[in-house]
């Protein structure tokens, strides 16, 4: 992030882009837009980082609120647009508009619009941090395997050591062993780190503890 | 769930944090991919800002002149006309950015500000065509990062 304020739209800006694209994604999908909406949503925000964003973000707060903030300024952009597109009234907030959104779940739809994108942005960031630990084989591939089945595919721990022929024990070691390395690491990631140096900082947070 | 995950900066219980991770999932799902054509204009539009010798703090668009092949901006304002030798409207309103591209047509295309705050780029009757992010319009609304083309010249909106 301090390379990227000293010069915001050099070689690291491609490192930010693949890290933030899908939580931006995810927060203009929460507003209600279409998927060409969404993507117009991505690059006015990656633009808006690039001419001020890097220079005004303030590294003593969290990065993802202030990256978020700009999405969801961008998405109300967006909104404005389509309405001059389609040269008639929709609601400032179009939630209800689009299919994505009547996916959205029960708890969302109790939430502030802003809110819930954030979440979404939010997610969408766990699961990046997720999926970089993951691909970079920092654990054994039986390690992963059993922590899919047992958090993504929401099978039950005795099932999952039933189906790996070991403990019901080393099941819950393995979950709480990912979970551990993630915990830091997702911090890193929302702070504004790059993937290599928020996997350092997870490395560094393993062996202290 | 939005408390749950303030709080994973601090304690969550590996359960709450394995929910997080399965919802995140849900999400990742619903969101579309992002356009190779995105990142493509993205990293065009950098490597051009980049080498800009001053930054403009206004909308404007940017642009490598085709003679010198410097890299160029100009503010829009509330009117820009482009074209090989535009017209300033009798009013005096607006500006004008003229480009020695012989593939360009005398008045190209202007670049307006309307009362919304939105960017239209209009086509004057251009002979060879005005294209915005790869497709010939005659009207476009224009964004941050939209890649134009006319003649052989390319420019892009700033944004705000």
């Amino acid at each position: 992030m301090a390379r990227l304020k000293e010069h915001p739209c050099d070689s690291d800006w491609e490192k930010f882009y693949r890290l933030y694209e899908k939580p931006i994604l995810a927060v203009a999908t929460a507003k209600g837009l279409s998927e060409a909406d969404c993507q117009d949503v991505l690059q006015e925000t990656m633009v808006r980082m690039c001419r001020h964003g890097f220079a005004r973000y303030d590294p003593t707060r969290r990065f993802t609120p202030f990256l978020f903030g700009i999405a969801k300024d961008c998405a109300f952009d967006a909104l404005r647009r389509r309405a001059r597109r389609s040269s008639h009234e929709v609601p400032i907030d179009a939630s209800e508009t689009t299919s994505l959104n009547r996916q959205k779940d029960s708890a969302d739809k109790a939430m502030n619009p802003a809110a819930a994108a954030e979440m979404q942005g939010q997610f969408a960031l766990v699961s990046v941090a997720l999926d970089f630990l993951l691909e970079h084989e920092i654990f054994a591939p039986k390690t992963v395997q059993m922590f899919k089945a047992l958090v993504f595919e929401q099978r039950s721990p005795n099932d999952v050591a039933k189906a790996f022929t070991t403990f019901r024990g080393n099941v819950d070691q393995t979950k709480s062993t990912v979970l551990r390395k993630l915990r830091p690491m997702y911090d890193a990631l929302d702070q504004g780190l790059d993937l290599e140096a928020a996997l350092q900082a997870t490395k560094r947070s393993c062996h202290k503890s | 769930m939005s408390q749950e995950l303030n709080s994973l900066r601090t304690r969550l219980s590996d359960d709450g944090l394995a929910k997080i991770i399965f919802e995140a999932r849900t999400t990742i799902r619903k969101i579309p991919t992002s356009s190779a054509e995105v990142a493509d204009r993205l990293s065009r539009f950098n490597e051009l800002y980049k080498a800009l010798p001053t930054k403009p703090d206004t909308a404007a668009l940017i642009y490598r002149d085709p003679v010198t092949g410097s890299p160029s901006w100009s503010a829009i304002g509330e009117r820009l006309l482009v074209g090989r030798s535009p017209k300033r409207l009798a009013n005096g309103l607006g500006s004008v950015l003229p480009i020695q591209d012989q593939e360009m047509s005398r008045q190209h295309f202007e670049i307006v500000l309307a009362n919304d705050g939105i960017y239209l780029l209009n086509d004057l009757k251009s002979l060879n065509g005005t294209y915005v992010d790869g497709v010939r319009q005659e009207t476009a609304v224009l964004i941050g990062g939209s890649e134009i083309r006319a003649g052989r010249t390319r420019f892009f909106f700033t944004g705000v």
